[in-house]
């Protein structure tokens, strides 16, 4: 890897980190604010950190990915590199910040649980959480998580990709966006294994953004 | 530096936009690329620098390809006009960004000119005006020092003073860094001064690329009696014909050698020197009447 | 110095002229340092390669020559070399159509001496 190469990737995930931080912000004071009204209306938390995380993470990550073509790409070669190294860099700090926004947050899962049983406010959380013990992930369930959110930031960025040649080819990777949204989400293939599943697709994408970024017209 | 081009068109969506252009450019030079609107001034650049790919031809930097080369294309600068509606950053943030990936960007002299150009470091892109705007990616040209320097139209949305300050630091820069310096402009009357050589694109191909003083003195205006004009430029290309009563003014594009310094005295006619701006313009519109 | 250029004539032409002018006119002294490729660059806005046309048309007429690492000199001599290609181009576009045009007008020399001497009066004035 050049010494450009590497530092494109430092200043993308640099980029993506500091966008992460508000996301996850904003997440935290919501998490809390549901939690605070539900401990009023209803006397018990419904909700866990990392269950409400994935959801709003995948709609993060799918936005992060929309924001990464047109403005970057140009950015990049205006400052005298590549397709290759905008191309690498983009999927590095995309895997990066995934597992960075992981990592985050079960560490806060953890911290919010410590403080609940610290507290005793434990005794509050929900008797569907108490019975499937979602407090925290399992390495499985992390994994997976893992796995789609990137799958979401690669849709993401296909779907700009498209945007960028022609519209009838954005809205073409909308449409195999939803497609396989909806199978690796679907009941049946979520009961066999489905982040092989995701994981195929991951590879499809990174594949397919590797082939349509290397000759791309880049209006000047 | 050396930039080559060999034989490059570019089509896309079945429109020619270049048409088998071959030219070397040698370095360290000032080079105006002149071409009225539309001519592929902006396509031929983007093409050196490797922001779009020739449909056919080779375009090499010191004998490499640019086309995704990594070693070419951090050689060379394109400064254009962009749009910054987006850009929350702040112009020295903004700055920091190029710096960052220019390895001969100065500092110092980027914060000199930002302030010789009145542009505020702690001002958003987004909200500059246009003329500011335009003296940011100058200075962030320059700054860059790369060795290849190309400014595409740079001054748009500049006033005079600010245009003139951009003329005198590209020349100051130059010398004190001499690398190679391209300017395309169709405001040529301002700049031709600046120009070491002329390449000139009309309706997407190579009109010519030479020495600026030697395409310069292609052009001559001949004033006299209209016979006598006549008589003279009978087998001359004439891109111009002014009259005035019985005398007769016309520009002509060609050499001029001793046979026809005698046939000038002899015919009692008077010629002159045309400006760079006159001669293109004349030379491109002969094009177009000829076209239709 | 002249403060502009015309776009009359090519400008290495006009670049040399200025220097020319500068030592005709005593402004500029022999065996002093002329001004650099620099100084002309930053006051006129030129391409540097334009202003050293100009100047080395200088240095091998012998009117200014290099001194290395510190610049363009002025040669001795150089004026008097200047004042007779100039006294020849003077005669040769000034006096010589002056002669052409006071024959066709029948102005005889003891005329056209005194209209030269007077200069420009009118020869018809009551």
């Amino acid at each position: 890897m050049t010494s450009k190469q590497s530092l494109a990737i430092r200043t993308q995930t640099k980029e993506y980190a500091s966008w992460s931080l508000w996301y996850l912000s904003i997440y935290l004071l919501i998490y809390i604010g549901i939690n605070v009204v539900t401990y009023f209306t209803q006397g018990e938390i419904t909700w866990t950190f990392i269950e409400g995380s994935f959801s709003a993470t995948t709609v993060f990550m799918l936005i992060v990915g929309l924001l990464s073509m047109g403005g970057f790409l140009n950015h990049y070669l205006s400052t005298g590199l590549t397709r290759r190294i905008y191309f690498r860099s983009v999927l590095f700090s995309g895997i990066l910040v995934t597992i960075g926004i992981v990592i985050f947050t079960i560490l806060l899962s953890l911290l919010i649980h410590g403080v609940l049983l610290a507290t005793g406010w434990d005794q509050l959380y929900s008797e569907r959480i108490i019975d499937n013990q979602s407090m925290l992930p399992s390495i499985v369930e992390a994994l997976s998580y893992a796995a789609s959110i990137l799958l979401f930031f690669l849709i993401g960025w296909s779907i700009s990709f498209g945007f960028y040649k022609h519209w009838v080819q954005g809205a073409l990777y909308i449409a195999l966006g939803v497609a396989i949204t909806m199978i690796t989400s679907h009941p049946l293939f979520e009961s066999i294994l489905p982040i092989y599943f995701t994981l195929f697709f991951i590879g499809f994408y990174v594949f397919l953004l590797h082939r349509g970024t290397r000759t791309l017209d880049v209006r000047p | 530096m050396n930039i080559n081009f060999d034989h490059v068109s570019f089509t896309r969506k079945q429109k020619t936009i270049l048409h088998d252009i071959s030219f070397q450019l040698e370095g360290p030079k000032i080079v105006g690329l002149l071409g009225r609107n539309g001519a592929g001034k902006t396509t031929l650049l983007s093409i050196l620098t490797a922001f779009q790919k020739a449909s056919s031809g080779t375009v090499t930097l010191n004998n490499e390809n640019t086309f995704e080369n990594e070693h070419a294309v951090e050689q060379m600068i394109f400064v254009r006009d962009q749009n910054f509606e987006y850009e929350t950053e702040k112009v020295s943030d903004y700055l920091e960004t190029y710096a960052k990936f220019r390895p001969n960007f100065d500092h110092d002299y980027a914060k000199r000119l930002l302030k010789q150009f009145r542009v505020s470091n702690d001002l958003e892109v987004a909200k500059l005006s246009k003329g500011m705007a335009s003296a940011m990616q100058v200075v962030i040209g320059l700054a860059s020092r790369a060795p290849v320097t190309i400014f595409d139209e740079a001054y748009l949305g500049m006033d005079a003073p600010a245009r003139d300050l951009f003329y005198k630091e590209v020349l100051n820069d130059f010398m004190e860094h001499p690398r190679l310096i391209i300017l395309s402009t169709h405001l040529i009357s301002e700049m031709e001064t600046l120009f070491e050589e002329v390449l000139i694109i009309k309706n997407g191909r190579l009109f010519t690329h030479e020495d600026k003083e030697v395409f310069q003195q292609r052009g001559y205006r001949i004033t006299g009696e209209e016979q006598s004009v006549n008589e003279f430029s009978k087998d001359k290309t004439i891109v111009a014909t002014q009259q005035l009563g019985p005398t007769k003014s016309v520009m002509i594009y060609g050499s001029f050698t001793d046979d026809d310094q005698r046939c000038l005295t002899d015919l009692n006619l008077e010629r002159s020197f045309v400006s760079l701006q006159d001669l293109f313009i004349h030379l491109t519109e002969e094009e177009n009447e000829d076209d239709e | 110095m002249r403060p502009t250029l015309d776009d009359t004539r090519p400008i290495y032409l006009q670049i040399r002229e200025m220097i020319e002018d500068e030592i005709i006119e005593g402004r500029l002294l022999e065996e002093t340092q002329a001004p650099s490729t620099n100084q002309l660059v930053a006051f006129y806005k030129i391409n540097p390669a334009t202003i050293l046309k100009g100047i080395n048309q200088l240095v091998d007429a012998g009117i200014l020559y290099k001194k290395r690492g510190v610049g363009m000199f002025v040669a001795a001599g150089s004026k008097q070399q200047l004042l007779a290609k100039r006294k020849e181009h003077f005669l040769r576009e000034y006096v010589e159509p002056m002669h052409k045009e006071a024959e066709r007008l029948s102005i005889s020399e003891d005329e056209l001496h005194s209209l030269v001497f007077k200069r420009g009066g009118n020869p018809n004035e009551h």
